[in-house]
């Protein structure tokens, strides 16, 4: 083939060209450590990182909503731990009242009562943030509010809640609940902590009950009908108690497997995306060289013709 | 004529041989950088001989021709290659812009350890959007977590939005380079067929080659099929017709047809000859701008315009079941029905409670439709042909890479073509400036000899008049 002096320019310059375009991919890869930028780079495997990302997300998000969560059973835990306390007292009070005490005696009891009552209400009222806790799914809403009589004591408590409970995202088709409605009047659904005729539970009922007995000096009553009922009541708490952690374990146990998946999504979009940066610097220097070759022989070839050597 | 005289002409005859030979040389070494030029030889050929008594006897030689070097068959498999490469640098040109104004990169450079941080794409939008339905789901009554979902809601429509009006300015800016291109090429088709009337005009009475207007006008047929892909062919006087199809542009001297845009009741531009014909391109840059248009630019907003319309009703439908904090319902969370017009609902956006996350009127902690919300994001929607949000949009991406992978390749396929044709062509037609230099003290030492034939004839014929004093 006829080789003139432009021929071997075009030839050249088409080289280098080539060279200065793989310089400049290698340049790209080794300054941002990636292989795929855009689509085009590989649509594929863009299709799979997307795909990988999205999953991603959704696994930041379940660990944000798992947190919240934890922190609402947290508090949710530390309130029924408290109710279970006055119950323990008011049990211990009842088993105390009897026949070989006096009305005065009695009375202080009932004193004590009285004040458990109040401190249950507070417990039943335990906020989270912006919501109540054991108000189902009518967070905005105080959900026991107690009735008085003209001295002042609580003669009842009304529920003003939900007797649902909300579901939350922990995982991909995954949810739990780790809200306890204060009260269930419906006979059906989620078991309540306060309220629930089903297992004869009315905390704040027989706490009045008792306190009223002590006060009229009814220890028959109270060893008969109202020891009994506080023991539904604190069988009621255990149950939630053990529910509670039962949740909380779950969350644990959600928790861990998520994190050990972010770890496995992050290395499977480190091997479609990140540069082998090692490769990626061995191969740039080649391209430098073959480059730095290419302008050699070329400052030497196109400076010389058949002019040079004519006189 | 023989003798000292005739010899003297035979001399004088070759000193213009040789010189007309330089010139051609010169010709050629001041053409050397010019791509559109085939190198030209000079053609001798032996002057009819006289007859005298001892027989036949030479009288020089003759300049025959000035010819070019030229292979035809190359220069056509260039102008139809040309097209192709045409065609495909347009069209990975432009889908490649569009590529980048979607937006959707992998970035790994961020200051955390998010592997989404820094994402700014249609696809992290998507994302958050719908993590925002789960953070209100898990705290409905939360105003922080309500405030936070309609600014992801809104970063959303404001993507498609932006995204959108990329497309628009495209497809405006396709507008104007249909009319700039087919503007270049009614000039050109003006063009050749002016050096078909100088090289007819030129050539006429078997004057010899007009080899420079020849490789001007072949200069100007690639330049066309750039543009447009076009068939060569000849009259019945052999004189050269430029065609598309059955479309004649140029016929010998006469511009036949020139080529005009018009657009059909849908807006699509048409290429139509000066006669009112619609042609089909099939190759050159005008050819890649109706395919790139057709194939990728409408395709793409069809595609983003389902996707967002998708999103619209879909999340519509189940938010205006739902009850705000203060017990409202029906309201729509998203305006619009596609990528352009797509927003959030201002009232909604004014006042976060509005939101209507709850499936009860008096129920502010309930989240049943906000978990249903959350939860869309992996349901199959019949709008999308069955596909999730989520695949839809990366089928929609993967879609557009391969395009541009595709159009990439076949660009730098057709590139590579080129380059090999037009090597072959420089190796047929380029000039050498080592041949050429040979060539030059070849024509240089001829002529030297001539004018010393002619010195010696000279003081012979001196000789010869001196002879009787």
């Amino acid at each position: 083939m006829r080789i003139t002096n432009n021929l071997y320019a075009y030839t050249l310059m088409d080289h280098i060209s080539r060279l200065t375009g793989r310089l400049n991919q290698l340049e790209s890869q080794a300054a941002t450590g990636q292989k795929i930028v855009k689509a085009s780079d590989n649509p594929t495997a863009m299709a799979r990182v997307l795909s990988l990302q999205h999953e991603y997300a959704n696994l930041i998000q379940f660990g944000d909503n798992i947190q919240v969560l934890k922190e609402i059973a947290h508090i949710s835990f530390s309130a029924i731990e408290g109710l279970k306390k006055i119950v323990d007292r008011a049990t211990e009070i009842a088993v105390l009242a009897d026949n070989t005490k006096s009305s005065e005696e009695l009375r202080t009891y009932a004193t004590e009562i009285d004040q458990l009552i109040n401190q249950a209400v507070q417990f039943a009222n335990t906020r989270y943030r912006s919501q109540f806790i054991f108000a189902g799914t009518k967070t905005d809403q105080m959900p026991f509010t107690p009735i008085t009589n003209d001295a002042g004591q609580i003669i009842a408590v009304s529920y003003n809640g939900a007797t649902t409970s909300r579901e939350s995202i922990i995982g991909e088709e995954l949810t739990i609940t780790v809200q306890v409605p204060g009260a269930n009047t419906q006979g059906t659904g989620q078991r309540a902590l306060l309220y629930d005729e089903r297992y004869g539970v009315d905390l704040f009922g027989h706490l009045i009950a008792l306190r009223d007995s002590l006060l009229l000096g009814d220890v028959a009553s109270i060893n008969n009908e109202i020891l009994p009922q506080l023991q539904k009541d604190e069988e009621n708490l255990l149950y939630h108690i053990a529910f509670n952690g039962v949740q909380q374990s779950r969350l644990d146990m959600v928790d861990a497997i998520r994190k050990s998946r972010i770890q496995a999504i992050d290395e499977e979009i480190s091997s479609e995306v990140d540069a082998d940066l090692t490769q990626t610097i061995v191969r740039l220097n080649q391209t430098q060289t073959a480059y730095m070759a290419a302008l050699q022989s070329a400052a030497f070839l196109l400076n010389n013709s058949l002019l040079n050597y004519i006189k | 004529m023989g003798g000292l005289l005739g010899t003297l002409s035979i001399g004088m005859r070759s000193l213009q041989n040789q010189t007309q030979a330089l010139y051609v040389v010169g010709h050629n070494i001041s053409n050397v950088n010019n791509p559109a030029y085939a190198r030209q030889r000079i053609q001798f050929q032996t002057a009819p001989p006289i007859m005298i008594p001892a027989g036949y006897i030479g009288t020089g030689c003759d300049v025959a021709a000035i010819v070019q070097l030229r292979n035809a068959l190359l220069d056509k498999q260039i102008i139809n290659e040309q097209s192709n490469l045409g065609f495909w640098e347009t069209y990975y040109n432009n889908s490649s812009f569009i590529e980048t104004a979607i937006g959707q990169v992998i970035s790994r450079n961020s200051n955390t350890s998010d592997i989404n941080a820094g994402q700014t794409s249609l696809a992290a939008a998507i994302n958050d959007l719908f993590n925002a339905f789960q953070s209100v789901a898990t705290s409905p009554e939360s105003l922080e977590e309500r405030m936070s979902l309609l600014e992801k809601a809104n970063r959303l429509a404001e993507l498609f939005n932006i995204i959108d009006s990329r497309i628009q300015a495209h497809s405006g800016y396709l507008k104007e380079e249909f009319q700039v291109q087919v503007g270049k090429v009614n000039e050109l088709l003006e063009q050749i067929a002016k050096l078909n009337y100088q090289i007819s005009a030129a050539e006429l009475g078997g004057r010899g080659m007009a080899n420079d207007l020849r490789d001007i006008r072949q200069e100007k047929l690639e330049e066309l099929s750039k543009y447009i892909g076009i068939n060569l062919g000849e009259d019945e006087q052999g004189n050269l017709t430029v065609s598309i199809g059955s479309q004649i542009l140029i016929s010998g001297n006469n511009l036949e047809n020139k080529l005009q845009i018009v657009y059909d009741a849908e807006g699509r531009p048409l290429v139509e000859v000066s006669s009112g014909q619609v042609i089909n391109p099939e190759s050159g840059s005008l050819a890649g701008l109706l395919n790139f248009q057709d194939n990728v630019l409408n395709v793409l907003k069809e595609r983003l315009d389902n996707l967002a319309s998708a999103i619209v009703e879909a999340i519509n439908s189940i938010h205006q079941q739902g009850y705000s904090l203060d017990g409202e319902t029906s309201r729509p969370l998203f305006l619009g029905s596609n990528a352009a017009t797509i927003r959030v609902n201002p009232e909604i956006m004014a006042n976060p409670r509005l939101f209507q996350a709850s499936g009860f009127p008096d129920q502010a902690g309930d989240n049943s439709i906000a978990l249903t919300l959350a939860q869309l994001i992996s349901k199959p929607i019949p709008q999308l042909d069955g596909q999730t949000i989520q695949s839809a949009y990366t089928g929609l991406i993967s879609w557009l890479g391969q395009t541009v992978a595709n159009a990439s390749s076949n660009y730098n396929d057709q590139r590579s073509i080129m380059e090999m044709l037009k090597r072959q062509r420089e190796s047929i037609s380029g000039v050498s400036i080592d041949e050429e230099v040979v060539d030059m003290m070849k024509f240089q030492r001829a002529f030297e000899a001539s004018a010393r034939l002619i010195s010696t004839i000279d003081e012979m014929l001196f000789t010869i008049i001196n002879m009787k004093r």
